[in-house]
């Protein structure tokens, strides 16, 4: 059971096609976004609450599709995180970007 | 060196089964290619499930009711003339079924096409996921279509709306709608639902209903559906909000600096449409905006190895344009030489009484491109049609260069949908308003009226 | 301090520049600091993981400058140097100008280097789970090591034109001008993390100026090749063949 206090069953394939799929892991999108917020000096209140907007939304875009890569996980993620938090949003967006 | 060959599990895969994707598939399926189709929703996609075939099927009735009603005049006797909806939509569904494509999966798999029910989403270039199942193809085609907007106006999301996808779904008429846009779905079913004793409020916020047409018929539909139909046309109108009022909906809304509400029973949606296009594009590598996928003139996207077609290239969203770019899609698909689309003729049709109809360039695209034009526009109540009908309400407009060339056309008029495509077709192959005076009309037709507004011009 | 070495020390100021201009250890700083303040680090152990890793960073080039110079004066304190190492660096340098230019960011968005995949994934990998002060010292020492393909250019020209300098005393402080200046861009990108800017800003910051710090690289790059192949090359050249 997720932080999120449901099971949902939606398939990642993980970046570069990597097999096998794995099972969608809220709480996991929470940390990140937590980290992120962090490291703009986000309060850890506001990270949270946060957080927790992004996941919603994420989770229900998730719902209309059985099977999502982890490319799809961060793009819906950071379109939303956008919205609350641009210069988090920024830094989730590219963190793996800027080596 | 040889090249490795990358196998696929099909030639090519089209996500969508409307009217693009199921040419196509049909297309490339007597071709000889390995082909699947895939729907999220019902097979045969919009038109036949919920859009133009329902839709005009019940309009149709509701003519023939409408008719029937101002008989009098002619002497007949409509005193006991009623309805009975659930009837009426025994008989949309019958239409429904008669398609023969509407919800009908084993259409695709006669013809040896592969048919896989659930919601595509790209993975890679060259594979989908459709529940849970990984499909790889050489070539896609993008054929999902559009689905209606749902503004962002306030208190919406706590209340019950419909689409023009799920008003014709109810057991009966409502007693008062709401429709929020004035576009050709809109205004068809405002008509219908009036015709059918709905009171019925249409607003937009463009100045006028049926705004990509030109002003006359804008104004002229506004006039007929308050005179005949009781409908109140709210045109330069914002909606505010929207609340519940007891069992009923209050909509609020600012029209010339005033604020008014109304209370009415349903709400329908019936504004923009914007191409479906969250089916994992990114991943394929497919560039798209919020208007579409964007794709070359062979409708070719930013991988050469996918194409689109129909709506979701947020051009023109009609199903005659979509089965013309499922064709296209498909020859460019299997053939060496790409073709382009050529959407000159391209009609445009509201069907309502009287019908809708347009072709070309309107004035204000000419305007907009500062073409020297000339323009005609005679009323209906000129031809004899007219008279012996007793039905006036209408125009012939024709616009043409300063060479007579014809470059738009304009029809309000009882079929005003089959006498567009002469109209068309002079414009797709560069007739003057000249030639076309010249070509004899048959006596009592509605079409004498294109001829003497061609007359005008010539 | 007579013009010529003002001349030679400015050359060496401009070497450190063009090997501060290189982004590498700033984009692993700036992963290495987001991740320490996304895991909730405290500040001060923030500032001595960057502290860390900035010295890592600095030590290694001073290593690297050290050992170049002391390479130079070994195998030329004799003769001189000759036009053939000149023209070398010169080479080297207008070389690396060009190959600046057209690919040390990729194609993408972000500030993506044009590091192998592989290797970018391990330092990404390397500043996400840095927790100690000597896994960050090391990490910047192998930080320089990675972009050697790059700074090899204004080290090499650096490791010629400090053995100009008249004495050993002015020596060191090329060897300490040429370390400073390669160090410049990491250290104000470490006292903005440490006064409290927020990263993203700094990130969004780079990736607006990505092209123009390319250019700008590849271009120093080029024009001091191109000046110290006509001044020590064609010049001396020059002096030998006409008197001048």
């Amino acid at each position: 059971m997720s932080l999120f206090g449901q099971r949902t069953v939606i398939d990642i394939v993980k970046a570069g096609g990597t097999r096998p799929s794995e099972e969608f892991n809220a709480d996991k999108l929470h940390s990140s976004i937590v980290a992120a917020c962090l490291a703009v000096r986000t309060p850890e209140g506001q990270a949270e609450a946060i957080a927790r907007d992004v996941c919603t939304a994420t989770m229900a875009w998730c719902s209309t599709k059985p099977e999502v890569t982890s490319s799809d996980l961060r793009r819906i993620a950071s379109r939303t995180l956008q919205t609350h938090h641009p210069d988090a949003a920024y830094l989730y967006k590219h963190h793996k970007l800027i080596v | 060196m040889a090249q490795k060959q990358q196998q696929f599990d099909y030639d090519i895969i089209v996500i969508g089964s409307g009217a693009g994707g199921s040419i196509a598939a049909t297309l490339a399926a007597k071709d000889g290619k390995r082909v699947a189709i895939i729907e999220a929703n019902t097979f045969g996609g919009e038109s036949p499930n919920w859009g133009d075939v329902p839709t005009k099927a019940l309009l149709h009735a509701a003519s023939l009711y409408d008719e029937a009603k101002k008989g009098m005049r002619f002497g007949i006797r409509s005193s006991m003339l009623g309805y009975n909806y659930p009837s009426l939509l025994a008989w949309k569904d019958l239409a429904v079924k008669r398609t023969g494509a509407g919800g009908n999966r084993h259409y695709y798999e006669k013809q040896g096409i592969s048919a896989y029910h659930g919601i595509a989403h790209f993975l890679s270039p060259h594979e989908i996921s459709v529940s849970r199942r990984h499909l790889s193809a050489a070539k896609f085609l993008i054929a999902t279509g559009s689905h209606w907007d749902i503004p962002g106006i306030i208190g919406l999301d706590k209340l019950k709306y419909y689409t023009p996808k799920t008003i014709l779904s109810l057991n009966k008429p409502p007693k008062s709608l709401f429709i929020i846009g004035g576009s050709t779905r809109a205004v068809e079913l405002a008509q219908l639902f009036a015709t059918f004793g709905t009171k019925v409020f249409i607003a937009d916020i463009h100045d006028r209903i049926l705004s990509s047409e030109d002003e006359e018929v804008g104004t002229l539909i506004a006039k007929l559906l308050s005179e005949q139909k009781g409908v109140t046309v709210l045109t330069g109108t914002r909606i505010l909000s929207t609340t519940k009022d007891g069992i009923m909906k209050r909509v609020s809304y600012l029209r010339g600096g005033v604020e008014k509400s109304i209370k009415v029973d349903d709400i329908l949606l019936a504004g923009e449409r914007v191409p479906t296009v969250d089916i994992g594009l990114e991943n394929a590598g497919v560039d798209y905006s919020a208007k579409g996928v964007e794709a070359s003139n062979t409708l070719q996207t930013t991988q050469r190895h996918i194409f689109a077609a129909g709506d979701v290239l947020g051009g023109q969203s009609y199903t005659h344009s979509a089965m013309l770019e499922g064709r296209i899609a498909a020859h460019n698909m299997l053939r060496r030489t790409p073709i382009e689309p050529d959407y000159t003729a391209t009609p445009r049709v509201t069907f309502l009484s009287p019908e809708v109809a347009s072709v070309g360039l309107n004035e204000e695209d000419c305007l907009r491109r500062d073409l020297a034009i000339v323009k005609s526009m005679v009323p209906l109540s000129i031809v004899g049609r007219a008279n012996v009908s007793d039905c006036s309400d209408g125009f012939v407009k024709l616009i043409a260069n300063k060479k007579g060339q014809l470059l738009g056309g304009t029809i309000v008029a009882p079929h005003a949908g089959e006498m567009i495509h002469e109209i068309g077709l002079a414009i797709k192959y560069g007739l003057t308003a000249k030639e076309l005076s010249e070509l004899p009309h048959a006596f009592l037709s509605w079409s004498e009226a294109v001829r003497a507004a061609a007359a005008k011009l010539g | 301090m007579n013009p010529e070495t003002l001349l030679t020390l400015a050359l060496i100021v401009a070497c450190g520049l063009i090997h501060a201009s290189y982004q590498l250890s700033v984009s692993v700083l700036t992963l290495l600091s987001g991740h320490a303040i996304g895991k909730k680090t405290h500040f001060k152990r923030v500032l001595r993981l960057s502290g860390s890793y900035l010295l890592g960073t600095i030590i290694m080039t001073l290593l690297l400058i050290t050992s170049a110079v002391y390479t130079t004066l070994h195998i030329f304190s004799h003769s001189g140097i000759p036009l053939l190492a000149w023209a070398i660096v010169c080479g080297l340098l207008i070389g690396l100008g060009i190959a600046t230019w057209v690919f040390y960011y990729r194609k993408s968005t972000g500030t993506s280097l044009w590091l192998p995949r592989s290797m970018a994934q391990f330092l990404t990998k390397r500043a996400k789970t840095t927790r100690d002060p000597a896994e960050a010292f090391s990490l910047g020492l192998s930080t320089v090591i990675a972009e050697i393909l790059f700074i090899a250019g204004p080290l090499a020209a650096a490791a010629l034109l400090i053995p100009l300098l008249p004495s050993t005393g002015w020596q060191l402080v090329g060897i300490l001008v040429y370390t400073l200046s390669a160090s410049l861009s990491l250290g104000i990108v470490w006292i903005l993390v440490g006064s409290g800017h927020s990263l993203s800003r700094i990130q969004l910051w780079r990736e607006k100026n990505k092209r123009f710090l390319q250019f700008s690289g590849g271009s120093l790059l080029v024009l001091l090749g191109f000046y110290l192949y006509t001044e020590k090359i064609l010049f001396a050249k020059a002096v030998l063949l006409g008197g001048i």
